[in-house]
């Protein structure tokens, strides 16, 4: 007893380092927004001595910020809407068909999470290229919609078979259709798996910065990650001030959407695992 | 009207025939109890009729209408599941409201029918709790529910009581017919449990293999089985068989092997006469083997057993007997002092046996 009590205790004591470690980061970056760039050189683990916002003003007012930002939550929203719609829809169906086919295809989905992206990047762009969607928000949204789908499609399938067939049938009889037993009846247990699924992939895409560098070009299209990088980090020098500002803007609706959603993804990676 | 025809059913899974030959009718407002081990067929017929397996040849008709093709939310049924099948994310007014939002009712209508239902089955006070927060029996009552809300034509009703306990399963089994007393409506009810058939059904049917063995009024089963699968799945504990030769003696006919001897009534006298000298299974109910020896001497009715075990289940007890080479069971009252590995007399009366032809199993009477 005693020493399972140590144990706790050590494990305790470990994880609270890890988590001031992880942490530290978020407090440099949130700290250096309001130091000019300066400070921001010399006295980057100080805090601040008056709040300077000069930074804040110089992006918003200089840069195409709010456009980024724009194509980057059109971005993410579509695809991880799709990947959701999508994802869900297939693993349903592929759960619940009893056929040798449906077997085949999902043993092919789990095969492609093992390929890594860049092993298919130079075929993806040529192909993209051939399809008029380079450069294009639609043509990105497409390509990480079909990039997220097979986890998602994984995941949800696990989940649907936890789920009793016979609530289906019940709904059936009860006068649903298809399509609304299962948004009615289906979708809404799935939430933990869904959440899930929002989190790691809006992650993901919000983040991603290979894909969109690869594929769009032009100003007007350019993600937050991109943007942020060939606006304020270059050959001839870093503003790190207003880097550091852009890139914490940046990541406040990830820790926001991620505080919302934690609960479930905790649920989510729990009840996946056990079938429950 | 709500009768249901089944006419010259089939259904087959790929090469598996799960059912053939399916006839029947089920009469207005009927309990009808499809009863059988698993695997006969009985959830699949029930299926049928609700729209979920596909009929592979023959028709289903509700009333006059064929529903074969019919769409199962347009065949006016309702179906009560195993396990349930209440939505987890839906509070139990939302799950018994589901079917009528489905037929687009108005709120008022919905609102009044769920609660007259709900004050049916004794659940108005769960309404706005989720069926996580309810237990066996409630949860049970609450797919009861969501059923009658829809008051529909047929009541399709699939093991309903088999996840509840045995004590709740007994009060559920006393409401359920309370229910169907009051609702005046068809039901179909699928079990394995012979008890809840006899105690439920209007008329019992029991299924084996795909193949309807015997239709009619639980108490006419019980006492006249057509054949050695009813006999044998009928009735708790179950009937003794023990196989026989029928031997003429002073113008009677005796049933006759080691250790049991019963002379056959006049009636089965009758029936049996071709039969002389040739084995046959002969069937005794446990709760027919009698103690009162003057009776079965006088008659020729005799077992001679050894006693191998002694149960006592209160008020009765029920022995395991050895009679030469067989096994066989008795219920006697727990007054006469059964004692375990001696010897014992029993007798039985010519009319409780059930004689039943040695190939194919079939009831002589």
């Amino acid at each position: 007893m005693r020493r399972d009590k140590l144990a706790k205790n050590v494990v305790g004591i470990f994880m609270g380092i890890v988590s001031i470690a992880w942490f530290f980061p978020i407090y440099f970056m949130f700290i250096n927004t309001f130091k000019p760039l300066k400070d921001v050189v010399l006295n980057t683990a100080v805090f601040p001595e008056s709040f300077y916002f000069g930074s804040y003003v110089t992006i918003w007012e200089n840069t195409p910020y709010l456009l980024m930002f724009k194509n980057s939550f059109i971005i993410t929203f579509f695809s991880v809407l799709g990947i959701v719609i999508f994802g869900s829809m297939a693993g349903y169906k592929l759960a619940r068909a009893n056929s040798k086919w449906a077997y085949f295809l999902i043993m092919y989905f789990i095969l492609t999470l093992i390929i890594p992206f860049q092993a298919v990047m130079i075929p993806l762009v040529k192909i993209m290229n051939n399809f008029n969607l380079i450069d294009s928000i639609i043509g990105i949204i497409l390509v990480y919609i079909a990039f997220g789908s097979p986890l998602a499609i994984f995941l949800y399938h696990g989940a649907v078979k936890a789920i009793p067939k016979s609530l289906e049938e019940s709904a059936t009889i009860d006068g649903a259709g298809p399509y609304r037993t299962f948004f009615k009846v289906i979708f809404p247990l799935l939430t933990p798996i869904t959440s899930t699924v929002v989190i790691l992939q809006t992650l993901y895409i919000w983040n991603d910065f290979l894909l969109p560098l690869i594929t769009l070009q032009s100003t007007a299209n350019q993600t937050l990650p991109l943007g942020t990088t060939a606006l304020f980090f270059g050959q001839y020098g870093n503003k790190w001030d207003l880097g550091i500002t852009a890139i914490f803007m940046a990541s406040l609706p990830m820790i926001i959407l991620y505080m919302i959603m934690q609960k479930y993804i905790i649920k989510g990676i729990v009840s996946g695992a056990t079938k429950g | 009207m709500a009768c249901v025809s089944f006419r010259n059913v089939r259904k087959d899974y790929g090469e598996v025939k799960c059912i053939h030959d399916f006839n029947l009718e089920i009469y207005d407002r009927e309990f009808v109890v499809f009863v059988g081990p698993s695997g006969c067929g009985k959830s699949t017929a029930l299926r049928m009729v609700a729209g979920l397996e596909e009929i592979t040849e023959g028709d289903i008709f509700i009333g006059d209408v064929r529903i074969n093709d019919v769409k199962p939310k347009n065949r006016n049924i309702a179906m009560v599941f195993q396990n349930y099948a209440l939505y987890p994310h839906m509070t139990v007014y939302d799950n018994m409201a589901f079917p009528l939002k489905m037929q687009k009712k108005n709120k008022r209508e919905i609102e009044e029918r769920v609660k007259s239902a709900a004050k049916i089955l004794g659940i108005e006070e769960y309404l706005h709790r989720k069926p996580k927060a309810l237990s066996g029996g409630q949860r049970q009552r609450v797919a009861l529910g969501r059923a009658i809300v829809r008051e529909p034509n047929v009541f399709l009703m699939d093991e309903p009581l088999s996840n509840l306990d045995a004590k709740l399963r007994v009060q559920m089994r006393l409401e359920l017919k309370e229910l169907h007393r009051r609702l005046q409506t068809t039901i179909i009810y699928v079990t394995h449990d012979q008890i809840e058939a006899m105690t439920l059904g209007d008329r019992v049917v029991v299924l084996k293999d795909g193949l309807i063995q015997q239709v009619g009024k639980p108490y006419e089963i019980y006492q006249k089985p057509q054949n050695v699968f009813v006999a044998g799945f009928l009735g708790s504990p179950t009937m003794n068989f023990i196989r026989c030769q029928l031997i003429s003696e002073n113008n009677e006919l005796h049933a006759k092997t080691q250790g049991f001897s019963g002379k056959l009534s006049n009636e089965q006298k009758e029936k049996l006469k071709e039969y002389k000298e040739k084995d046959i299974v002969v069937g005794i109910r446990p709760e027919n083997i009698l103690f009162n020896l003057e009776e079965g001497i006088k008659y020729g009715n005799l077992i001679n057993a050894n006693v191998d075990v002694a149960e006592l289940v209160g008020a009765d007890t029920f022995i395991h007997l050895k009679t030469g080479a067989q096994s066989i069971s008795a219920l006697v009252k727990s007054d006469y002092g059964i004692i375990e590995e001696k010897p014992i007399q029993l007798t039985f009366k010519s009319e409780s046996l059930h004689l039943f032809d040695i190939n194919t199993e079939k009831a002589f009477l």
